[in-house]
């Protein structure tokens, strides 16, 4: 095989037994690599019904099948298991050298299984696995766990995927941090690992990765090399992400103060704009990445002078207008503690907000908060909160467990302003002023994500009106998932999507340079819809219902009360009839069930035969 | 017949302006806006403005506030309309 090793690493914590099992090429191809692989490998390896933080829930890492060449941003893996934020399908991704230490070491997936009996740390040495006692590294933070694991080695080539204290105490939904400052962050991949008590995987991967065809891959990557310095990738390069504030607050989409308003009127000073000009310190990329949309900020004055801090825009928009937040310093405060708890920034501050505002209306009190004014726009609350979670201390224990959870526990109404989709918490887009996106949270597959639905762009398109839901809707949401889990599956980063005339013909002769498989473009477009399907049928398995695929009472019942965007809403009858047309367009059921026959027309009998029984 | 066009991003940085005011001949249309706001400033033609065709590269998108997203560059200007200029390249 080229680009691929056809290894699977399965690791079980219990009995400290590892086994190398083979993957065919038949299913690399049918699921290419990362979110695809990871999540075809969990329906295969995971018990039905299983509790996310028993031992009965496998953890997958899943490779890029282009990572270790020369494909820009191809150094990504997947983590996928079951979430103990959703119960559903949980994946996340990650990047840079971590992601090539793994497929160096000679494996596109690695699986952990079992609960290890007390805190192990994992060291895999390309076919050696060794298992180490972690109890030394409880507490610290990823950035110091990699020093310490690298210290212990002696080799600075060591990379190393770890849990913070946030995950060692289950926080719902703790990250897993890699290379310091990258997480597989949604979903609570890091609680999983925290009740496996594995605080750490160090690799040192030192294979060599064959390309099929080198001088034809060198051909087309230099020139998307050179596409990725042009106008198609300028606003990540040059202001980041957090350029999206100004645009979205303008659009009466920016998610203020738990949703009760879309514009916020201190985004000004938060904006990419404003963070260029007064905080930039230092832009970065991750590895094998020519677009280097990273943005390091450093605070010069007040009490967190001297703290540096990447910052992107779902984390901006997560600790800063949803919980009223408009200083600059505390908002890098929070991200910081955040990345060193490894808790996840969008829920984290989607939970804060929601606490905010059960303060602002009374049901929560002072008592509560040990005294802590937990009013919209305290930057000491915001700080002040988010220790409280990574530590599961007071209030934080409650939020911890995410805004569903906690709303049910309690109650009051609070349920109303309980923003999240299937559990988990709604990024960065009001859905009431972006209708398809909407939509897009509704059905989402891992709850409500921007990046999995990436359905904003249907309404930030000419010829759509974003305020408005209509039948067709279905379709350009279907059309946007599938094609977000091509990428997520090769893995490709999202951002170099701009840098391709006619992706599938491209990315598809792309993948055949690489890997020497034929794959056609439509083969890789279907790869795709195989992939959502399969992600469905996990959640069918795990219980999912018709009446999850929907959003919280606020986005019915509470117009956007200012800005481009006043009066807007979304009824129950037009979200009804956008979810209708997704499951039309989808080929399922009126029930948003998958037929057998969809399922045998994208060639997933192996799954009919995991699927038996439910 | 005045327009207004508010700037985003990199962008503003180019013009060193978070909005600009155009002053054009009755019956402008939208290309008439893009081709003004060339006239201010050249770099435009670099990343943003397609000196061939005098349209948008994409990522850039005009949005007329009240209306929503313009695809029609030839579409006529009101007195007193409002552009949003901004990159539809979202996400992160």
């Amino acid at each position: 095989m080229y680009s691929y090793f056809g290894k699977c690493l399965v690791i079980d914590l219990t009995t400290q037994r590892t086994q190398v099992e083979e993957l065919s090429e038949s299913l690399l191809s049918s699921y290419l690599g990362g979110v695809g692989l990871g999540t075809r490998l969990l329906l295969q390896k995971s018990t039905p019904g299983a509790d996310p933080l028993s031992s009965e829930n496998p953890l997958v890492f899943a490779s890029s099948g282009l990572a270790g060449t020369m494909v820009p941003t191809a150094s990504k893996h997947a983590v996928v298991t079951k979430s103990p934020l959703t119960g559903l399908v949980g994946d996340s991704l990650s990047s840079s050298h971590w992601s090539l230490a793994l497929k160096r070491a000679g494996y596109d997936a690695l699986i952990v299984t079992g609960m290890a009996p007390s805190w192990v740390c994992l060291f895999i040495d390309d076919d050696i696995v060794h298992f180490r006692k972690a109890d030394h590294l409880l507490g610290k933070g990823s950035s110091q766990t990699e020093e310490a694991i690298r210290r212990e080695a002696g080799d600075n080539r060591v990379r190393v995927a770890s849990i913070g204290p946030g995950g060692e105490r289950l926080v719902r939904y703790a990250c897993i941090s890699n290379d310091s400052n990258r997480q597989a962050g949604r979903t609570g991949t890091g609680a999983v690992m925290g009740s496996k008590r594995l605080k750490a995987i160090a690799i040192r991967g030192t294979r060599p990765i064959s390309v099929w065809d080198l001088d034809g891959l060198q051909k087309v990557c230099t020139a998307l090399y050179a596409k990725a310095q042009t106008s198609a990738t300028e606003k990540y390069r040059i202001l980041g992400t957090p350029g999206n504030v100004l645009v979205l607050n303008r659009l009466s989409a920016l998610p203020t103060r738990n949703f009760q308003q879309a514009s916020f009127e201190g985004a000004e000073g938060i904006s990419g704009e404003h963070l260029a000009e007064c905080y930039l310190a230092k832009v970065t990329a991750c590895a094998t990445c020519p677009i280097a949309c990273e943005h390091l900020y450093r605070v010069k004055d007040g009490p967190y002078a001297g703290l540096e801090m990447m910052l992107d825009y779902e984390s901006l928009f997560a600790l800063g207008p949803l919980c009223g937040i408009s200083s600059v310093p505390a908002i890098l405060k929070a991200a910081e503690l955040c990345d060193f708890y490894g808790i996840d920034t969008i829920s984290t501050g989607g939970c804060i907000a929601w606490a905010m505002e059960c303060f602002e209306k009374g049901l929560l009190t002072a008592n509560d908060t040990h005294g802590l004014d937990l009013s919209f726009g305290n930057p000491d609350a915001l700080v002040g909160m988010v220790e409280s979670i990574g530590k599961r201390g007071g209030l934080g224990d409650l939020l911890a467990e995410g805004t569903r959870r906690a709303s049910a526990q309690l109650k009051g109404g609070s349920e109303h302003w309980a923003i999240h989709s299937k559990g988990l918490e709604l990024p960065g887009y009001d859905p009431r002023s972006m209708k398809t996106q909407a939509l897009g949270f509704a059905v989402g597959l891992r709850g409500g994500c921007h990046n999995r639905s990436p359905s904003y762009e249907v309404d930030m398109s000419p010829g759509v009106d974003r305020l408005k839901a209509e039948l067709g809707r279905g379709l350009l949401n279907k059309e946007k998932e599938d094609f977000a889990a091509v990428l997520d599956s090769l893995i490709l980063c999202k951002f170099m999507r701009r840098c391709f005339g006619d992706f599938f013909a491209e990315a598809s002769g792309l993948y055949t340079l690489a890997t020497g498989i034929n794959m056609s473009p439509a083969d890789l477009k279907q790869v795709g819809e195989r992939v959502n399907n399969l992600k469905k049928a996990f959640n069918i398995r795990e219980g999912w219902t018709h009446a999850d695929d929907w959003l919280p009472p606020r986005m019915f019942k509470d117009p956007i009360p200012s800005g481009e965007a006043k009066g807007a809403v979304l009824s129950e009858a037009e979200l009804r009839m956008m979810i209708d047309d997704y499951y039309k367009a989808r080929g399922w059921t009126a029930e948003g069930l998958i037929p057998l026959t969809k399922l045998k027309e994208l060639g997933m009998e192996d799954v009919v035969e995991l699927m038996k029984g439910y | 017949m005045e327009c207004t066009v508010e700037l985003f991003g990199t962008l503003r940085q180019l013009m060193e302006a978070s909005e600009v005011k155009l002053k054009l001949p009755p019956g402008s249309s939208l290309k008439d806006v893009l081709s003004a706001l060339v006239q201010r400033e050249a770099r435009l033609l670099e990343g943003v403005v397609d000196p061939a065709t005098n349209a948008l590269k994409p990522p850039y998108r005009f949005y007329q506030e009240g209306k929503g997203f313009a695809d029609d560059l030839s579409q006529k200007v009101e007195h007193g309309a409002r552009f949003l200029l901004m990159s539809a390249a979202v996400g992160g």
